[in-house]
């Protein structure tokens, strides 16, 4: 069975730095280096920021002042993955492929910082909101920003699902390219690392009763179109994409992933008998998933908790990390706390070269 | 993973909590009487904004919603609107949910979902009070609680989509549902929006100088703006075999979805993007403009958004554009579950055979040539609606219904 759906770039920025190459050489070296989260409203909290990068340069324009860290995080993503791509400019792309057979799909816990700021603006004095910023409420905003820079037409939707949003993008992205509504999505998973953001975490961890753990921040996207979209345009598969699945399982995981798991089951047969490696975290057993002993690997026990990005972020150790081979069949399962659960099923093609 | 675009898709249930009405024939009733429930804001201190109109629910009380649930009393104020409306949905539906264990789920669409909750941390964070009691409050604000508690609340195990498109939103998720039943991953979905008011939603929209003085006046001249609102409202879709099969009433069968983005600026709406999420609607139904007998539009109230509406009808109808309407005009902007509440009204006038107006109106705009249904329902043959929505970011979604008869096979 070959997937119909194709993985043809991926863009990365992590706490390794920028791009996939980063990130594959990072994660090989060795874990994460966390810090305090400076400014931080509630305890302290430990997270694994981005490097700091030259947004005017990487984008090539000067006026990003009303970006916010997330939005940031969003355009060079998106920049970086239209240059893997091939596409130099909108207009090189534009040539190949019209606007509106694009889109982008992204998961995020959204711009928090910029919610709180702009909270916290009205309750100084209202008339001290800045304008420029008010639309950043929009939790879609991050992404339409980017949508604008490259002339994505197609649709532009943000998913906000917990640690499963990035996997339920993905998702959503296939249903638009197998529905025929475009023929290139991009997509993926970003996070922010700042004070509101990193009161979410604590707050999440704290309604469990723990310490709210180290935790991640960046983007990683990728170009997600048919296979013989792909092959029609050159591209090279680094991984096929079967199919996702979802569920909602409250108290349960394991009983939502087992779902997730027949679900794909049945449309794929015997190709979760062939697995060779799952992501799953760490206090996810497998066996009671319906899974067979295979290699896993738990990525938040190295890098933190990526939060909305989790999927994504596996997807990118799978293409480009060093734990996944060519021809592998490999499953990513995600569970949130509070029940959400989702998996998707692909096959890694290539290795980064 | 294949997409059946032949599987028909209906609607059987609706749900709704609206400044005019908590229930469906209440709602519905009001809209057609013209009731414009616009006052002076209340829940959060206006006094130092550029207006104090808004279309707040100050007679919301979940309890007659949920009697004796104090659980629920207990929730922020998104989930106790979303709730109110899905158990309406819901109950109409009266679909066998228990017995399709991970195949019914939500699709929920938001602008600030829980608002008030987020509210109480800044509120704590600037008196210097952010407490561990607090920190652990702001969980409640993610936007994924609220659509994950009506799926804790009714039992529905399938997926739960959550989607930030703010004004647009619901419509972007009645098409997640409807993509949803057409793959065949579900057999039943509810989904619609909700969101309740904010204090940096209103501040923002008023430093935006985007809220009228009075009341909002879509497609009028001398129009001043919108007025933010609040609100939920859910829709139940399954399949057209699984309604008849069961002996559902319906209300109408969803034929086309589209979607678009402006791709053209962050707050600045192009014609071009609404009439490409219209198109796209219509093609998927494939069904020509002139087919369109109502179109319940974004209708805002605002200069920009009315007027690039306006054009972009002209645009996509020609000469012939059907009539057009905004329950904006009565119920105020409820954000992420406007399209929601719009597509609830177009189903009632689908049933009714009747077109709610776009009340406020003062006269006609050269930039907005349309017949709006001004101040006054009116009786027509309702069969194919149009039902547009527009976001910040220029994100559109449109959602097609055609009435449905008992006697089509």
């Amino acid at each position: 069975m070959h997937p119909r759906l194709v993985i043809t770039a991926a863009s990365a920025l992590t706490s390794y730095g920028l791009g996939p190459e980063a990130y594959a050489q990072g994660v090989e070296a060795g874990p994460a280096q966390f810090s305090p989260m400076i400014g931080s409203y509630a305890q302290e909290i430990l997270c694994a920021r981005v490097p700091a990068y030259d947004a005017r340069q990487l984008l090539g324009v000067r006026s990003i002042s009303n970006f916010d860290r997330l939005t940031l995080h969003v355009c060079v993503a998106v920049d970086a993955l239209h240059k893997r791509l091939g596409f130099g400019d909108t207009q090189q792309r534009r040539a190949l492929l019209a606007d509106d057979r694009v889109s982008l799909v992204l998961g995020s816990s959204g711009p928090l910082q910029s919610i709180v700021d702009l909270d916290l603006q009205t309750i100084q004095e209202p008339s001290y909101v800045q304008p420029s910023i008010v639309p950043n409420l929009v939790f879609n905003v991050p992404a339409s920003y980017a949508a604008i820079r490259h002339g994505i037409r197609g649709s532009c939707i943000t998913l906000t699902d917990g640690d499963t949003s990035s996997l339920k993008a993905l998702a959503m992205a296939a249903t638009q390219l197998e529905s025929g509504r475009i023929d290139l999505a991009l997509v993926g998973g970003a996070e922010e690392a700042t004070p509101a953001y990193a009161l979410y975490r604590s707050a999440l961890a704290a309604t469990d009763g723990q310490a709210c753990p180290p935790f991640s921040e960046g983007a990683a996207m990728f170009s997600l179109e048919r296979a013989e979209h792909a092959a029609a345009a050159g591209r090279t598969s680094m991984a096929g994409l079967f199919g996702c699945a979802q569920v909602f399982a409250p108290d349960d995981p394991h009983a939502g992933l087992a779902a997730c798991v027949d679900k794909l089951r049945r449309r794929f047969g015997g190709l979760l008998d062939a697995l060779t490696l799952v992501y799953a975290a760490k206090d996810i057993d497998l066996q009671r998933v319906g899974l067979d002993p295979c290699r896993r690997i738990s990525l938040a026990d190295r890098l933190g908790h990526f939060g909305a990005m989790s999927g994504s972020v596996a997807l990118l150790d799978a293409l480009v990390g060093p734990s996944a081979a060519a021809g592998e069949l490999i499953l990513i399962v995600q569970a949130d706390r509070a029940g959400a659960c989702a998996a998707g099923l692909l096959q890694k093609h290539a290795t980064l070269h | 993973m294949s997409h059946h675009a032949s599987q028909r898709i209906v609607v059987t249930g609706l749900g709704i909590v609206s400044v005019i009405g908590q229930d469906v024939p209440t709602f519905f009733a009001r809209a057609c009487s013209g009731a414009v429930a616009i006052d002076r804001v209340e829940g959060i201190d206006v006094s130092r904004m550029n207006s104090d109109r808004g279309a707040e629910i100050k007679d919301f009380r979940v309890e007659d919603h949920f009697p004796g649930r104090p659980d629920i009393a207990a929730l922020g104020r998104a989930k106790q609107l979303a709730l109110a409306a899905a158990r309406q949905c819901i109950d109409d539906a009266d679909f066998p949910l228990a017995a399709h264990p991970y195949e019914v789920g939500v699709a929920l669409g938001y602008t600030q979902s829980e608002a008030k909750t987020m509210e109480a941390a800044t509120d704590r964070i600037t008196s210097g009070s952010l407490d561990s009691a607090g920190v652990a409050a702001f969980a409640d604000y993610a936007p994924q609680s609220v659509s994950q508690q009506l799926a804790r609340e009714f039992g529905l195990s399938g997926p739960v989509i959550t989607i930030g498109n703010a004004c647009s939103a619901s419509n972007f998720a009645i098409g997640a549902a409807l993509d949803a039943l057409r793959r065949g991953e579900v057999v039943a979905m509810l989904a619609g929006g909700a969101d309740a008011f904010s204090r940096s939603g209103y501040a923002g929209f008023s430093k935006l100088g985007a809220i009228s003085p009075d009341v909002p006046r879509p497609f009028s001249a001398d129009r001043q703006g919108m007025v933010p609102g609040e609100g939920a409202a859910m829709l139940f879709l399954e399949t057209l075999e699984s309604a008849r099969r069961r002996g559902a009433d319906v209300y109408a069968e969803v034929i086309g979805y589209g979607e678009s983005c402006d791709a053209h600026h962050i707050t600045q709406p192009d014609p071009a993007g609404i009439v490409q999420a219209a198109r796209a609607a219509l093609r998927s139904a494939g069904v020509s403009p002139d087919e369109v007998s109502f179109v319940s539009a974004h209708g805002t109230g605002t200069q920009a958004s009315d007027k690039a509406e306006s054009a972009a009808f002209a645009h996509l109808f020609g000469e012939r554009i059907p009539p057009v309407s905004s329950i904006k005009s009565m119920v105020g902007h409820a954000m992420g579950a406007a399209s929601a509440m719009e597509c609830v009204a177009a189903l009632c006038s689908i049933r009714e055979q009747v077109l709610t107006p776009t009340m406020n109106f003062l006269g006609r705009d050269e930039q907005c040539p349309l017949d709006c249904v001004p101040n006054q329902a009116r009786p027509a043959r309702v069969h194919t609606v149009l039902k547009t929505a527009s976001a910040f970011g220029g994100n559109n979604a449109a959602v097609l219904f055609r009435q449905i008869s008992r006697q089509e096979p």
